[in-house]
């Protein structure tokens, strides 16, 4: 698949998609205050409750907004199969031998 | 027959570095270039930080504090006390540090299993974790070495590439991100390296009887190979520096192996599509070399992907009764047992496979306690009486 990322590209996100995956602006001001007021208050848990997908280190995993940003990424690049992936919650996209 | 390692690395021969002499542009100034350009934002290493020299003699700068902590998804999955270790040894050296959600994979695992191959969706994800931790104030500290190849490489590639640039532009503009690229892109043991020296004024074991081998991590040392950490104090400035100085500073004996350049096994994509040719290569080529040339107490690594390798790989040698039977620790977890960290409530040495308990013994700490103690708080887990273990129960 060309690695481009075209007009044309963008143009196939539905409206639906360009707001599920780009946060408000509103929302990204409150994500970026929200970020700072956790600077210098290190987390306190060690060990995140088991969740899926979820980092050990950080309180709940990652971010919603990360998560459609890399969504956002895949679209705009041609890699529908691994938004589907994601979506899905599969943490193997890859072709290889599974054991 | 096995190779005098000891004797290669013992050249009489002296390498002096002399950075003027190199003809390549330091890729540092080619990302102030473009900032001037108006390509992208080049954020600062925040003070303090350290300079040490990179394998072409040229300053590279290490922050000591402020960092964004880019964390792995191996390690978060399968070694989960390697980046607690990290966060401990931060916290006790009373160094800032930011543990964000707002990160994403760095993909790298999925285009070397041929997931994903399409260079401007890798570069977009350097870059929107990039931004992430510039938007954050902090600076960013990798975990995983290849995330840190992987994204040297995407350096590079967004270096030479206008087009690459413009098509990753029109990325972030959508997610409305500034386009960021740090100033230097730093591992978590180049920090660990920069500290050494602080980790082993902290130390609160005699490590001097223990001894060890070191596996360099090939995506630290052989992608953008310059950009590495090199001293001519470590075996002449021949390899790199991080890790074995590390070792060094705590009163470790490093022992040499003859296979020390070999890959671990993991081979960047053969674990993911080829795993059983990574489990042979991890145990004929490296854990038996070992055991035959040094016969080490451990052997120390610093990425995900060689400390998983090397030690799950040794687990079905048993059953093909091969000579394997070495622990295997990142050196984040080494120095924060050295600076007394639990095993495992830090540390969590029961995820790993290969039985460190002798390792433990030899490094004067009392095992069978310390598991008493975390039992002791998984049944209060089970009786829901915590939720979750907190760093106040890691005595930090």
């Amino acid at each position: 698949m060309p690695a481009t990322v075209s007009t044309a590209g963008s143009a196939q996100l539905s409206d639906r998609d360009r707001v599920a995956a780009e946060p408000a602006p509103e929302q990204r001001d409150e994500a970026t205050t929200r970020r700072r007021q956790v600077v210098g208050a290190a987390e306190r848990r060690l060990h995140a409750p088991e969740k899926p997908g979820a980092g050990r280190n950080s309180d709940q995993g990652q971010s919603e907004t990360a998560a459609a940003e890399l969504s956002l990424i895949w679209r705009m690049t041609g890699e529908t199969d691994l938004v589907e992936k994601l979506a899905q919650g599969s943490g193997r996209a890859g072709r290889g031998e599974e054991d | 027959m096995p190779i005098d390692a000891e004797g290669v690395a013992k050249s009489s021969r002296v390498f002096h570095r002399d950075p003027e002499t190199v003809k390549s542009v330091p890729i540092r100034e080619q990302v102030l270039e473009l900032e001037a350009r108006g390509e992208w934002i080049a954020q600062r290493v925040p003070e303090p930080y350290a300079e040490v020299a990179n394998k072409l003699g040229r300053a590279k700068k290490i922050p000591l504090a402020r960092t964004w902590h880019h964390k792995s998804c191996g390690q978060c999955g399968h070694i989960p006390g390697y980046s607690t270790s990290i966060f401990w040894l931060h916290r006790k050296l009373g160094l800032d540090y930011h543990d964000p959600r707002d990160q994403t994979s760095c993909t790298a695992w999925n285009y070397y299993a041929s997931a994903t191959s399409n260079p401007t969706a890798q570069a977009a994800v350097a870059l929107r974790n990039f931004a992430a931790a510039y938007e954050s104030g902090y600076f960013p500290l990798i975990h995983c070495a290849t995330s840190y190849g992987h994204y040297k490489e995407v350096r590079e590639e967004l270096i030479g590439s206008q087009k690459l640039r413009d098509q990753v532009r029109r990325i972030m503009d959508m997610m409305k991100k500034p386009m960021v690229m740090p100033e230097e892109i730093v591992h978590y043991s180049e920090w660990v390296h920069a500290v050494r020296d602080r980790i082993a004024a902290r130390k609160v074991l005699d490590l001097s009887n223990v001894v060890a081998t070191v596996h360099p991590a090939c995506h630290y040392h052989k992608l953008v190979a310059e950009d590495a950490i090199y001293d001519p104090d470590i075996y002449g400035g021949q390899r790199t520096a991080t890790v074995t100085a590390t070792l060094k500073a705590l009163g470790v004996q490093v022992a040499d192996y003859s296979t020390w350049f070999d890959c671990c096994g993991f081979g960047f994509r053969h674990i993911l599509v080829q795993r059983d040719f990574s489990r042979s290569f991890a145990v004929q080529r490296k854990i038996e070399v070992m055991k035959d040339e040094a016969n080490p107490d451990v052997t120390v690594t610093h990425d995900t992907g060689c400390v998983t390798t090397l030690d799950q790989s040794q687990f079905a040698a048993r059953a093909h009764q091969r000579r394997v039977g070495i622990p295997v620790l990142s050196e984040a977890q080494l120095c924060a047992l050295a600076m007394g960290a639990h095993p495992y409530r830090v540390c969590q040495l029961h995820w790993h496979n290969t039985d460190t308990r002798k390792l433990l013994e030899k490094m004067g700490i009392d095992h069978e306690a310390r598991w008493r103690e975390f039992e002791a708080d998984v049944a209060r887990l089970k009786r829901g009486e915590i939720q979750f273990l907190g760093w106040e129960d890691a005595d930090v």
